[in-house]
């Protein structure tokens, strides 16, 4: 395998024949070794379903690369720069699989913390009713100050703890549109609490 | 305590403390996207990217996504100072 700079792999990855090819025969197995060691926390890197499924993020990833090989900014080595691109691909396709049975509908009744009650099993009466009237007032507060989307992405991403990449898929948005509404919605949120006196470990200690 | 009131508190919680969290200007991940193979080198060799870039370390606090993204590349560039391979 032939050794390049980083000068070298944009001037080989973006020319056409052999040394286009040769650049992406080279590139290829780099990608490949790279998600085998970085993926053994999501996957069993040493099974034998591991290899097709790295094959088919890496022919993404190659893709991907070719085309935004103007927008390497020099600023880390270019195999890094190349890496980043395979392991988002990667784990944007893992987390899909994760959360392939979890059904939106099922996502925002079931999760949202205010579907329940969280008045049974109190020690008294009163402590049943601080906490029915504490659950009452968040429940307002993100009925009042947050559109519908921005409920839908509290409910799915901080509170049900779905992936930011899946929720935007399932919502379709981007990912970074999905944390630009979810930044307003939280800094919404937080300027409501502070008017109303409220804090987070306040409204916790309430339910312990 | 009744065991379906912990997952609800837990998700309650979650939920709290990323508000509590919540600053007036934040770095969004297309921007994080940009210096994330920058970042990955420098906290490959160690250096504490807090200091040197707050607004990165902060989001990375609230997106998940680019946390686990960084952490797996940061496993490759790591693993790679033990191999040959880069």
């Amino acid at each position: 395998m032939q050794q390049r700079t980083n000068d070298e792999w944009l001037a080989d990855l973006g020319a056409i024949g052999p040394a286009r090819e040769d650049a992406i025969a080279d590139l290829r197995p780099i990608l490949l070794d790279g998600l085998r060691r970085g993926l053994t926390n999501w996957v069993n890197t040493s099974g034998p379903e591991f290899a097709p499924m790295a094959e088919d993020f890496v022919q993404e990833a190659l893709l991907k690369i070719l085309a935004n090989l103007e927008t390497f900014a020099g600023r880390s080595k270019f195999t890094t720069w190349a890496h980043k691109i395979t392991v988002r691909v990667a784990l944007t396709e893992l987390r899909r699989k994760r959360w392939q049975d979890r059904s939106l509908d099922d996502m925002l009744s079931a999760e949202s913390p205010f579907s329940r009650s969280f008045a049974a099993d109190t020690p008294t009466p009163e402590r049943a009713t601080e906490r029915t009237e504490m659950m009452a007032h968040l429940e307002q507060i993100i009925t009042e100050e947050l559109t519908d989307k921005q409920r839908e992405a509290m409910l799915l991403v901080p509170i049900g703890g779905m992936p930011m990449s899946e929720a935007a898929d399932r919502m379709g948005m981007k990912r970074n549109a999905l944390y630009k509404l979810l930044h307003d919605a939280r800094l919404r949120v937080k300027k409501r609490l502070e008017e109303d006196g409220l804090s987070a470990e306040s409204i916790l200690a309430t339910f312990r | 305590m009744d065991e379906q009131l912990l997952p609800a508190l837990q998700r309650l919680e979650n939920m709290l403390n990323m508000i509590t969290a919540t600053e007036e200007d934040e770095c969004d991940c297309a921007y994080v996207d940009d210096v994330m193979d920058e970042i990955a080198e420098l906290m490959a060799q160690g250096v504490d990217i807090a200091p040197l870039m707050p607004a990165v370390y902060h989001h990375l606090q609230l997106c998940d996504c680019c946390h686990a993204e960084v952490d797996v590349l940061l496993n490759i560039l790591e693993s790679a100072e033990t191999n040959t391979t880069p």
